[in-house]
């Protein structure tokens, strides 16, 4: 793939800014439907066979440039996140296929549930528009991404046969499985963007491990390899390198292009018909906020930035007597339990978690201490090493995060990207809520574990490095005043500027939201592909 | 940074007993040297905790060593986990060391990729319980299940 740049003067019937999960699933649609679809993304083409699972020194690449928190990985495209002010740090990948290049693509759906906060449960707000509405594009989706997984799981609404078959359970999974099942309890295969068998021109999984690392087998879905290709085919454009500093705007309050800085810190401007954020719930409210005037753009609810969601995670890893293979199998998910997901009453907060059962490290990490190991040095380190490597699963609680204004994504006052665009700041608390739910699923964590057979338990009541999923920060609703876009994805304020990605979340469910970005993504494509005689145009 | 310093520090990090030879055994002196000087600041950080521990340590004994260690440990805790990690990762890169996984803990010892690991495929009769399972899930009409 080449980088040409383009000057001034370059007009496009759309510009999509971020070339991720939902801007691709967004480009692709309007391609393929004949519209002329220019991307632009501050990051690169990924290279697979750069990717950190070739290399002995895989565990330590994690730690450096191949870290998901951009913090630390400080490549040249990461712009700096001021994150002093949260207790959950971001995890975000820039580049072409954005996050999906470093997910470990668990990709289980909301419920129908999700979508009525409010109405069912008195809290939160509801979402303007229903499962249902987007349940055919959960399934192109889970096409064109490839999924792994099985059809009739009981805590969800029937869904069309899995392309492929789920992943393994492994030794520690079966054991988990039986420990549900013997406790009455909901278990189920996850679905997962990860194809356990040859389909689309990929190969299957391996079950090699570290999907978070890149998969260079591309078994596991990115957006670079499903959905750019085909969007690229049908005539999509990338302009990789490109940061993007501002939205631009005509006098008549019209969206009418973006401002974006090259690798050199050259200026381009790239106009177009209609202008589409999808650069993530951390990098689209900024643009938004560094875009229009003091206030920013499309802000006259004052909720751009607002109701940051990040889904809480506890983790609790048990420790088994005999070897169960932890290694083997992609790390991050085998199975996963909805049994306490949706609201009930006497457990002492409103909504529910998901627990999603994964696997064990590799040995670095292991002989580090992991995510919450407890691994001494000197004396004793390699009798605790050899009960615990090979030997674990964790237990990962993802609580639903309820929408809070407090909880926001700000400009820093000091920090830049090194083009001088003010960074974002993250300010996020927990509430009483996900605090409630944490215990309760370390709780029934820790009864399944021993129920499976766990001599030993350990627990993490919130894994830090986890602020993967960046919710609320652009709302979408009915009602202009309590939000920034409409069930379309169209801002309120300016008819001919989108946002796609999970900005537009107005509550978080219990899950991870990549299906439910993308799905929406298409759904707004084909809305624009409907009504496109409608929008104004600058 | 020197190779005496680096092998007591890897000893008291990881002395070795019937199965796993010690840090000192393995000689990870120029591994750890390549490593530290992959991350910026890595060689200062060392250099400093050898400045800080002094020479004192690669002369003390195993008790004085581990001892120094905790208090560095207490005291300056972003040098000792800068050799902390430097120092492990070069141990379980080690082919001595790897040889050791591949016995004591089956894993074999190669970076995840090409080769993956031979798993199971999944078994659907192990849904044989939970699809009895009554409907979980809530419709968008009632709070109830």
């Amino acid at each position: 793939m080449t980088n040409r740049v383009v000057g001034s003067g370059e007009h496009h019937d759309v510009l999509v800014i971020g070339a991720g999960a939902a801007g691709a699933a967004f480009a692709w649609r309007l391609a393929v439907a004949g519209v002329d679809v220019v991307c632009l993304d501050r990051g690169h083409w990924p290279d697979p066979g750069a990717y950190a699972t070739s290399f002995p020194d895989w565990e330590t690449r994690r730690l450096r440039d191949w870290n998901p928190n951009p913090n630390v990985r400080s490549r040249p495209e990461d712009y700096p996140i001021a994150d002093d002010t949260t207790p959950i740090k971001p995890i975000l990948f820039n580049g072409i296929g954005g996050s999906t290049v470093l997910w470990s693509a668990h990709t289980p759906r909301f419920h129908p549930s999700d979508f009525r906060v409010r109405t069912l449960d008195g809290v939160g707000v509801d979402w303007p528009l229903t499962y249902w509405e987007l349940e055919k594009y959960y399934d192109i989706n889970d096409r064109l991404m490839g999924v792994c997984g099985i059809a009739g799981d009981p805590a969800n609404p029937p869904r069309s046969p899995r392309p492929t078959p789920p992943m393994p359970l492994g030794l520690a999974g079966a054991r988990i499985a039986a420990a549900f099942d013997s406790l009455g309890w909901h278990w189920w295969p996850s679905d997962g963007a990860i194809i356990s068998e040859d389909y689309d021109g990929r190969l299957g999984c391996n079950h090699c491990g570290p999907c978070e690392l890149g998969c260079p087998r591309g078994a596991k879905a990115s957006t670079d390899i499903t959905y750019w290709p085909k969007a690229i085919a049908a005539g999509a454009r990338v302009i990789t390198g490109a940061a993007v500093a501002e939205v631009t705007t005509s006098p008549a309050g019209l969206a009418t292009g973006a401002t974006w800085f090259d690798v050199h810190g050259m200026q381009h401007h790239t106009s177009a018909a209609v202008v589409v954020i999808a650069a993530s719930g951390i990098g689209t409210p900024r643009l938004l906020l560094h875009s229009g005037g003091r206030d920013g753009l499309a802000n006259s609810s004052g909720l751009v930035g607002r109701n940051l969601m990040l889904h809480p995670i506890a983790a609790a890893t048990g420790v088994f007597a005999e070897p169960v293979s932890g290694f083997a199998g992609n790390d991050a998910f085998c199975l996963m339990s909805q049994e306490f997901y949706e609201t009930a009453p006497g457990r002492g907060f409103v909504r529910g978690y998901e627990v999603q059962v994964t696997r064990g490290q590799g040995p670095l990490v292991t002989a580090l201490g992991g995510f919450n190991l407890d691994v001494p040095w000197g004396p004793g380190h390699h009798r605790r090493f050899e009960q615990l490597f090979g030997h674990v699963a964790t237990m990962a609680i993802t609580c639903e995060d309820l929408p809070n204004p407090d909880n926001r994504v700000e400009l820093d006052d000091a920090l830049t990207d090194r083009f001088g665009v003010p960074a974002p700041r993250m300010r996020y608390r927990l509430d009483a809520n996900s605090e409630a739910m944490i215990t309760h699923g370390l709780a029934t964590s820790r009864a399944v574990l021993e129920r499976a057979g766990c001599a030993e338990v350990l627990e993490s009541r919130l894994v830090n490095q986890a602020g993967f999923h960046l919710m609320g920060t652009c709302r979408m609703g009915a009602d202009e005043a309590t939000s920034v876009v409409d069930h379309r994805c169209r801002t309120h304020d300016i008819a001919n500027l989108l946002v796609v990605d999970s900005s537009v979340f107005a509550t978080a469910a219990a899950v991870n939201p990549t299906p439910t970005i993308q799905a929406i993504a298409l759904r707004a494509a084909d809305l624009l592909l409907g009504e496109r005689s409608g929008v104004p145009v600058p | 940074m020197n190779a005496a310093f680096i092998d007591a520090l890897a000893e008291a990090l990881l002395p070795g007993d019937a199965h796993w030879p010690s840090g000192a055994e393995v000689d990870l002196a120029e591994l750890v040297q390549s490593i530290s000087a992959l991350v910026p600041g890595h060689t200062k950080s060392m250099d400093e905790l050898l400045q800080e521990l002094g020479d004192t340590f690669i002369e003390g004994s195993r008790l004085e060593r581990r001892a120094n260690l905790e208090a560095i440990e207490r005291e300056r805790p972003d040098l000792f986990g800068v050799a902390r990690l430097v120092v492990l990762d070069a141990y379980y890169r080690h082919p001595r060391v790897l040889g050791v996984l591949a016995v004591r803990c089956g894993y074999r010892a190669a970076p995840p990729q090409p080769t993956g690991f031979p798993v199971d495929a999944f078994d659907p009769s192990v849904l044989s319980t939970v699809r009895t399972m009554a409907k979980r899930w809530r419709d968008d009409t009632t709070a109830e299940l």
